[in-house]
């Protein structure tokens, strides 16, 4: 047992220096801070600008989900995608280590940059749009942070294991991923607005089902658990059909002798 | 002197070709369109909801605009990273071209291709908004979103020297490309920003683009615009002088350290 804690924690450590390259101080000030500040004054004034002040407060606790999805998943992709990229997962592969372990390592550090993505949010959306916490279910609020940042890290393996099977770079699968979060989680348009295709599609997404919790945790009601615990139970699913695929991932890897890619 | 300018006219219009050429594939244009669409759908989705005819007709102008910037400078950023990783950028600094008329080229491709993710914000908007465009000065709106078009030439000229001195290309496009959005007034007009913030803007080609976008929309005076449009055009010369200086700083390190990886 103290072994394979010992495992996982000693592959999560060296997985998430060695392969999240947004690591550096440039990279992580502008993808952890920067970034979701922007989208808060790009969204965020455009409501204003549009609509009203009290729909651009709005628009900012979905940009927090959306921002915490979103760093989640650009951070656990590339990890996992530059691990085949750069030839580490070969060498991983051909040791007895547990595949569980293994997978699930490449996600857990990326914990930390989901919290302080929803800070830079909610703090910039009180210092620009005037975001007030007095009606706050700071228990809710955590909980949907919490449910939204494993969903999301679970997702995001299930996507990077697609990437290693198609041969793929994830660039591209950053940029369609953000563009599904930012349009079909209810983020801005809400869900109910959505053509049947485009709302089953959200209903399937990570943030979806947590940033309606949000909402109500936000609000100060205390009705968010039925919503968390469908988001628990996307990303569990996600979480576990990502991990069969995994393997299916080596056993192709292993009878093709292919397995690093490009980039 | 001819034969060099001619030249000049060469080079660009390689590097344009050679631009176009790597973007033509069917990836490109995919992702040219998973960039533009979603935000345009959220732009068009919040412009439906108010049916302000003329904001809906501003923020039109703005996702088009947004969409090239978005698709060319994350183009622009990581095509010269390509040219680093395959050692191509190498021989462009042993011509006698400057390096500022080769990536001027680039720049232009990487603009034109940046139109597939405007064409896919335009089809999008149409798709969802149902409100009508209102402008009180047709040609006058035409000639600002035109212009405001071309700032972007000049802001692709000033990030490319950038990126190639930035030792981190992906974090430093990541800041870059939003906070540029964010102060071009994209998808809302510059006044709505705290005064702090509307500052930079002073200082923006493509801002005061969308601010004769904007008076143009809603019947401003006519000077008022030819103004906002000339001070357009004098930040756009000084941003191609800080370019030109920035690409010589570029090309003198690179040949003091014989080290493309600056």
């Amino acid at each position: 047992m103290l072994n394979a804690v010992r495992s996982f924690t000693l592959q999560s450590y060296l997985s998430y220096r060695g392969l999240f390259l947004w690591l550096t101080p440039v990279s992580y000030t502008s993808n952890i801070l920067l970034r979701p500040v922007l989208a808060v004054m790009m969204f965020g004034f455009l409501a204003q600008y549009a609509l009203d002040e009290e729909t651009a407060r709005s628009y900012a606790v979905g940009l927090a989900g959306y921002s915490v999805g979103r760093i989640i998943a650009g951070g656990v992709m590339q990890s996992l995608y530059r691990d085949a990229a750069f030839g580490t997962l070969a060498a991983v592969y051909a040791s007895p280590v547990n595949r569980a372990t293994l997978y699930f390592s490449r996600c857990i550090l990326h914990v930390p940059n989901g919290a302080l993505v929803a800070l830079s949010v909610l703090g910039s959306a009180a210092l620009f749009l005037g975001l007030g916490f007095e009606q706050v279910d700071w228990g809710g609020l955590i909980a949907a942070f919490a449910v939204m940042t494993f969903s999301t890290m679970l997702f995001s393996l299930f996507v990077a294991t697609l990437i290693l099977l198609s041969g793929t770079g994830w660039a591209n699968w950053i940029i369609i991923l953000d563009g599904l979060l930012l349009s079909l989680t209810g983020v801005i348009i809400p869900t109910a607005e959505l053509p049947a295709v485009l709302f089953e599609l959200g209903q399937i997404l990570p943030v979806t089902h947590g940033l309606e919790g949000l909402r109500v945790a936000f609000a100060g009601g205390s009705g968010y658990w039925p919503d968390l615990a469908r988001e628990a139970a996307l990303g569990l699913a996600y979480g576990i059909v990502g991990l069969l695929l995994f393997r299916i991932a080596e056993v192709q890897a292993k009878r093709r002798g292919v397995l690093a890619r490009v980039g | 002197m001819r034969s060099i300018e001619f030249g000049y006219v060469h080079a660009f219009r390689g590097a344009f070709l050679k631009g176009l050429r790597e973007g033509r594939d069917l990836d490109t244009f995919l992702m040219g369109l998973a960039t533009g669409v979603p935000t345009a759908a959220v732009v068009a989705w919040v412009a439906n909801s108010r049916g302000d005819e003329a904001i809906f007709t501003y923020l039109c102008v703005g996702v088009v605009l947004f969409g090239v910037w978005n698709g060319a400078a994350f183009r622009t950023g990581f095509s010269l990273q390509t040219e680093f990783f395959v050692g191509t950028l190498g021989p462009s600094l042993l011509t006698r071209t400057p390096l500022f008329v080769i990536l001027a080229g680039r720049v232009a491709s990487d603009l034109v291709l940046g139109l597939v993710a405007a064409v896919g914000g335009v089809l999008t908007i149409v798709a969802i908004a149902d409100v009508p465009l209102r402008v009180e000065s047709v040609p006058l709106f035409a000639l600002s979103a035109v212009f405001g078009y071309v700032t972007l030439l000049c802001l692709g000229l000033v990030l490319s020297p950038l990126m190639v001195l930035s030792r981190e290309r992906s974090g430093f496009t990541n800041a870059v490309r939003p906070f540029a959005a964010v102060i071009s007034g994209f998808t809302f007009a510059a006044p709505v920003l705290p005064l702090g913030l509307e500052v930079f803007t002073w200082f923006w080609p493509t801002a005061w683009a969308m601010r004769a976008v904007d008076g143009s929309i809603r019947g401003a005076g006519s000077a008022e615009i030819v103004g906002q449009l000339a001070l357009g055009l004098l930040l756009m010369v000084f941003f191609f002088g800080v370019a030109q200086a920035l690409l010589r700083l570029v090309e003198r390190k690179v040949r003091l350290s014989g080290d493309l990886a600056l």
